[in-house]
């Protein structure tokens, strides 16, 4: 990977998480290859130790991208995946990297532009807070 | 030949007809006007607005489209329907697409390169979209290929003689594209450079955008392109090898020989030209003055030609230095006369032989390639036609005097194209109108003037041209000392010395067959000036051309006249407004100023400069839409766009018809009067036809209820007919039939992979090395193969990988191309093409579903969302095929429990919903059993007698279907596992158990909380805890909005509720009640159960029985093991796939066959770049 690049890891929900990054494609939009997307049914599927776990790979950001309230697919209540959040942020604290590395996003469905302005953001703001974390050997 | 149901209509509605009919087993036409199935269409109710609704609708839409049984007809108008019911023939008027909805994937590379834009409002802004275009610009579609937008032939075409694409090339020369417009322009006519500069340009006076500003440049911009391609003029480039032997001999080397030759050579032939001047070209080199046309350009054509393997004689005249029969002894079989019009008319008058008396033809030959021949000072040209005004503007150029022109009518009768005649008063030439020659007087031997008589406009003529009468006593002289008669030509036909060849006996001109150009003596041909007398450049070469074709098919033996017509297409009407065109001012040809422009040649026009041609170009209006530059056919690799497409019409055959499009569009097919009740679906007057009307107020639930029952009641309608009915084709039934070219089951660790890369038609590859994709990819542990494929999406794609697969004996394969997983879900974002490649795919590999194929999208996930950086791109493709390659390796064929489903159904609760569903499960032919109540509700909706009417006649229907309604027990207890629930009804210590697939659940019209029905069912049961699932924190959802998500992730449970619906009418109720009768017997239908893929499993050894994930998900319980503890445990069919419980599962005794967590770990890890790179061994 380009040593310099933010690397950014989203964990997209196969729903409405999805959608909006298919619909960035089908709009023409585009954003950094930086940016690295791993699909999971649903992100209350994602536990604090996969958010922790792209962290240990040298991700420098990691986005968990879900439905809005009331939208899930599967209702499943929405805070399984918070309080996995809270906790990976407080580990986050604690080990000094910066709560502000993981971001919980909840955009509409199919929000294509919304999507691509939120990944920008955020990797503005990564690049606020560098030197991030030391390489791993 | 009639079977299935027709559905028109292109809404949801019509959608979700389709879904249900062909899930209970029918075979499906949907018949839509439109050119695809799109959000759009299916949602103009008011009722949904925002995209969030819109989408959450696709999943039934692709599902239906792309359901086995459901054939698409699009572009389809539906023009009568004949037959009866069981019968019934359907025709249908379709409009082409032009692109093939097999092979297109929307890659929108045609859109990129497409050179015409087409206005069009999107939500209310005023915007274009390109002549080829997706169905619904911006929104999704099913099927989603490409289509184009044409309406008929520009006036420009039209006007053509040789038929040019004339908006073709300027819209090529609007992008820049210089060399495909010359390109495009020769696929009509050569000499490219010549008619550019000398043509009349009836095109540009047909010209539409005269309406706005006035008419595009397109001489100039037909010389813009024969002047500025890169590549020049290379006519061998398409031109077929030479493969026909016959000889031809074409008499000329005019512009009707050249193009002659030319269009034989591209046929294959080797034609030979007789030319008797020196130079080739006929009245192109001769006539035409160098200032107009400089000698290179006519060079640079007859050398291209040459090179198409034209053999070109010179100084040969045929009659006399050899006759046709001599070539005729010598093998040729065909002739073309083109010997044009060279021999100069006489005046007529006194003093014509006089020296310094000379022809225009003479006079131009003379200047234009003779050195030294000089011209007198004081110069008269008779006459008003070209060679006129080319000669006095010939002569001025060398004459040191005065030079005028005589013309005997006024300067509107002149036939010289006025723009020349403009030039010619600008550099000083004057003339005089009206003005009529009687005698040339000179002193014996040497001209000195003219005797002239003034003229004055009379009568009409017999040719339409006003005639010009003398003025009495209106002479006078003029001095001259050089004259130049300029009246016109003639044909010297007689040199010729073909016998039998038949000429007119006034104009000397031959005489042909207009369409064939064929003269009286088979074989010989004969066009251009010789035929017609002068005339201009274009139609010499539109005779050229048609008699080579007449001359082809001569040698052919095939028939002259088949298919030839002498009519000009109509042109399309074009309603200037809709273009959107702001005045824009054309652009000016720059020229040498005429006070430099005496004593030499060089030509006058310089040329339009770069910016300029591509300026004019664009103010073309595309009066066609389309151009037909056909830059979209050569981008698309998949060979999918199709501009020959044909309207047509179709018969399609069907035992019932069902019309979603308003009732009250004037269709006269129905026999009109349908007795259709407060907006119903049904019957109308016609047997077998319903019609249904969505309003725009209805909900889209509502939308959905009233398709559902229609569907059900035409499916009823079917079985009546035919007890047995082909089951869904199932995939799994026909594994036995596949080719043994299928991936094994093996162990993780040492499974042999290979990796597909689709170029989706050259989308992807536009962007990403597949070269250094290909190269890091096979650097991967386990690795066999990696290959490029056109296309994964279609049936040749998955054969290919299927055939590979076996020639490398592969264990796993990951396909990298669009689709994103190989879960038989669809989720927002599917797509039609996703869908099909699963389709082919499981058709042609077996184990396709036990994990062996894995997919990475590298289409919306990589090459189209990073094309502003292809190494970014090409890197992250890398990565993310290692994820995928990560993932194959540890995939383990996910163990799907088939299971037997009980084909009956029981209902809980007795609102008329519940009723109408259980009458409508019987007529499906499914055993029934209804349990009525509970006698609070009944009690309560018998307070109004129309529901109590509704009520007992539901009942009464239900007593003659012999189905049993018993009364409401104390509490129901609800066992047993999905495709067979075992219900206890409990009253006291009376226990009645009975057996069900599908379990409906009416909540009849209660406002309370929760509904006292669910206070009878134990909460113990394993219904019950489903209902506190369901019920759970959104309340309970409407029934059509589960309808939805089952079209999603399928439904597996069986189990139905109708939440409670306050007042709704009793009508409203039973269709209600209709629909999802349609769902449980779509369900029933399958004939068994299997879990989703998505299901978990639960390890008993691992789990330690805490319940953090019976906490977190209902359909999880908790069960004591034999030694005491407590496990969790979970029905697979009651599992949605979520994957909730495996996050919060202490020990990992949860997994999910597609994301465990090591999956996930190993994408992050391949994703980061930290793939590992030695197999772990297993």
């Amino acid at each position: 990977m380009n040593k310099s690049a933010i690397h950014l890891v989203v964990f997209a929900c196969n729903w409405d998480g999805l959608s909006c990054i298919e619909e960035a494609a089908r709009g023409g939009l585009t954003y950094p290859a930086s940016v690295r997307v791993v699909r999971v049914s649903c992100l209350s599927r994602v536990h604090q130790g996969l958010m922790l776990k792209a962290f240990e790979l040298g991700a420098d950001g990691v986005m968990l991208l879900g439905c809005e309230p009331g939208n899930c697919q599967y209702d499943i209540d929405a805070g399984l995946v918070t309080r996995e959040y809270e906790k990976a942020r407080i580990v986050l604290g604690l080990l000094g990297l910066g709560k502000e590395r993981l971001v919980l996003c909840h955009i509409p469905r199919g929000d294509g532009p919304g999507f691509v302005r939120r990944v920008t953001d955020f990797i503005k703001e990564l690049e606020q807070v560098r030197p991030a974390i030391p390489a791993r050997a | 030949m009639a079977r299935g149901v027709a559905i028109i209509g292109d809404s949801v509605g019509a959608a979700q007809a389709a879904l249900t009919l062909a899930e209970l087993g029918a075979e499906v036409k949907l018949i839509m006007s439109s050119p695809a199935l799109s959000l759009d269409n299916t949602t103009d109710s008011a009722s949904i607005t925002s995209r969030e609704r819109q989408l959450s609708v696709w999943p039934l839409l692709l599902r239906a489209a792309s359901h086995p049984l459901v054939t698409l007809h699009t572009n389809s108008e539906v023009s009568a329907i004949a037959g009866r019911q069981g019968r019934f023939t359907i025709r249908v008027a379709t409009c082409p697409r032009y692109v093939r909805e097999d092979l297109c994937t929307a890659c929108g590379r045609c859109e990129e390169t497409c050179s015409v834009q087409v206005p069009f409002i999107l939500d209310g802004r005023r915007t274009t979209h390109s002549a080829i275009h997706a169905p619904v610009p911006g929104n999704k579609t099913i099927p989603s290929a490409y289509c184009i937008e044409k309406s008929g032939v520009a006036p420009c075409r039209t006007a053509c003689p040789l038929g040019i694409n004339v908006q073709g090339f300027i819209s090529l020369l609007s992008k820049g594209k210089v060399d495909e417009a010359l390109s495009l322009i020769n696929e009509s006519a050569p000499l490219a450079g010549v008619l550019g500069r000398v043509c009349t340009h009836p095109c540009e006076d047909n010209c539409k955008r005269g309406d706005v500003d006035s008419p595009v440049f397109i001489p100039a911009l037909h010389r813009y392109a024969a002047d500025n391609a890169p590549s020049g003029i290379h006519y061998t480039r398409k031109a077929p090898a030479k493969s026909r032997r016959e000889k031809i001999a074409i008499v000329g080397s005019g512009p009707a020989g050249l193009a002659a030759a030319w269009e034989l050579a591209r046929r294959g032939y080797g034609p030979t030209i007789f030319e008797s001047h020196a130079v080739v070209g006929g009245m192109v080199a001769t006539g035409i003055p160098r200032f107009r046309l400089p000698h290179e350009v006519r060079e640079r054509e007859v050398e291209a030609i040459k090179a198409l393997g034209v053999d070109i004689m010179t100084g040969v005249t045929v009659g006399r230095d050899v006759t046709i029969s001599d070539l005729r002894e010598r093998g040729y079989r065909a002739f073309f006369l083109s010997i044009g019009a060279h021999q100069n008319k006489s005046l007529g008058i006194p003093g014509e032989e006089l020296e310094g008396v000379v022809d225009a033809i003479s006079l131009l030959f003379a200047l234009n390639l003779k050195v030294g021949a000089s011209v007198g000072s004081n110069v008269v040209v008779i006459g008003g036609g070209n060679s006129a005004v080319d000669s006095a503007r010939t002569a001025k150029r060398r004459s040191k005097g005065v030079v005028r022109i005589l013309y005997r009518r006024t300067a509107e009768e002149m036939t010289a194209v006025a723009d020349e005649a403009e030039e010619a008063i600008n550099e000083g030439i004057s003339i005089e109108y009206l003005t009529n020659p009687l005698e040339i007087l000179g002193d014996g031997t040497k001209v000195t003037g003219i005797r002239c008589q003034r003229m004055k406009m009379g009568e009409m003529g017999a040719d339409g041209r006003r005639r010009p009468e003398p003025i009495r006593g209106s002479e006078f002289v003029i001095d001259a000392d050089h004259v130049v008669i300029a009246i016109g030509q003639r044909p010297n036909t007689p040199l010729l010395n073909i016998r039998w060849l038949e000429t007119d006996s006034d104009s000397a001109t031959i005489k042909v067959d207009p369409l064939t150009l064929e003269t009286r003596i088979p074989g010989i041909f004969a066009g251009g000036d010789c035929v017609t007398g002068p005339n201009n450049v274009v139609e010499a070469v539109a005779a050229g051309l048609r008699a080579a074709d007449s001359i082809d098919r001569y040698l052919r033996g095939r028939d002259l006249r088949k298919g030839r017509s002498l009519e000009k297409p109509q042109s399309v009407e074009v309603d200037i407004r809709e273009r959107d065109a702001a005045y824009y001012k054309r652009a000016r040809m720059p020229a040498i100023p005429p006070y430099k422009r005496m004593g030499r040649l060089e030509e006058i026009a310089l040329g339009l400069p770069l910016e300029a041609g591509r300026q004019e170009a664009e103010r073309c209006l595309n009066c066609a839409l389309c151009s037909e530059c056909m830059a979209c056919e050569q981008v698309c690799e998949l060979g999918a766009v199709l501009h020959q497409d044909k309207a047509e019409h179709i018969d399609i055959g069907a035992e019932l018809i069902i019309d979603f499009t308003s009732v009250d569009n004037g269709s006269d097919y129905y026999l009109q009067g349908h007795d259709t009740a407060q907006g119903t679906p049904l019957q109308t007057a016609r047997p077998g036809v319903y019609t249904v009307e969505l309003a725009e107020a209805d909900t889209l639930e509502g939308k959905l209820a009233k398709a559902s029952a229609v569907a059900l009641e035409a499916a009823a309608e079917l079985r009546t007919k035919e007890e047995v009915r082909p089951a869904v084709p199932d995939t799994a039934d026909s594994s036995d039939a596949r080719s043994d070219q299928s991936l094994k089951k093996v162990s993780a660790g040492t499974a042999r992979i290979g990796v597909v890369l689709c170029r989706c038609g050259g989308s992807i590859n536009s962007v990403i090395d597949f070269n250094q994709v290909t190269n890091e990819v096979l650097q991967l542990p386990g690795i066999c193969n990696v290959w490029e494929i056109s296309q994964a999406c279609s049936e040749e794609g998955a054969n290919r990988i299927a055939a590979q697969a076996a020639e490398w004996k592969l264990d796993k394969v990951v396909l990298a191309a669009c689709r994103c997983c190989g879960l038989d879900q669809i989720c927002f974002s599917c797509t039609d093409r996703r869908v099909m490649c699963q389709q082919h795919l499981s058709n042609n590999l077996t184990t396709y579903y036990g994990g062996n194929v894995e997919f990475a999208n590298i289409r919306e996930q990589c090459a189209w969302v990073h094309k502003d950086d292809p190494i970014g791109a090409t890197r992250k493709t890398v990565d993310i095929i290692s994820s995928g390659v990560a993932r194959a390796r540890e995939a383990s064929p996910a163990v799907s429990e088939e299971r037997s489903l009980t084909g009956s159904a029981l209902i809980l609760g007795s609102g008329i919903r519940g009723l109408a569903a259980a009458k409508n499960l019987a007529t499906q032919g499914y055993s029934v059993t209804v349990v009525s109540g509970p006698e609070s509700n009944i009690a309560r909706e018998s307070q109004r007698p129309e529901y109590l009417e509704n009520r007992d006649s539901l009942l009464k229907q239900l007593d003659e279907q012999g189905i049993t309604v018993r009364s409401w027990p104390q509490t129901i207890e609800l066992d047993g596992s999905p495709g067979n629930y075992d219900t206890a009804l409990k009253d006291g210590s009376q226990i009645s158990r009975i057996g069900a697939g599908a379990v409906i659940l009416d909540l009849g019209k209660m406002d309370g909380e929760v509904p006292p029905e669910v206070d009878a069912i134990s909460e113990e049961s394993r219904l019950g805890r489903i209902f506190a699932r369901r019920i759970g924190s959104k309340g309970l959802e409407d029934a059509q909005s589960a309808a939805l998500r089952e079209s999603a992730i399928r439904e597996t449970t069986g189990i139905f509720i109708m939440s409670p619906d306050g007042e709704a009418p009793p009508e409203e109720q039973a269709l209600k009640g209709a629909a999802i009768a349609a769902r449980a017997s779509a369900y029933l239908h399958q004939g068994s159960l299997n879990p989703r893929a998505t299901a978990v499993t639960i390890d008993s050894k691992l789990c330690r029985g805490c319940g953090d994930c019976a906490a977190i998900c209902s359909y999880i319980e908790m069960r004591e093991t034999s030694n005491g503890t407590a496990c969790a445990y979970i029905d697979q069919a009651l599992c949605l796939g979520c994957g909730a419980c495996i996050a919060h599962c202490p020990t990992g005794a949860i997994t999910q066959a597609f994301q465990s967590d090591k999956h996930i770990s190993s994408t992050l890890e391949a994703l980061l770049g930290k793939a590992p790179c030695v197999v772990e061994i297993a």
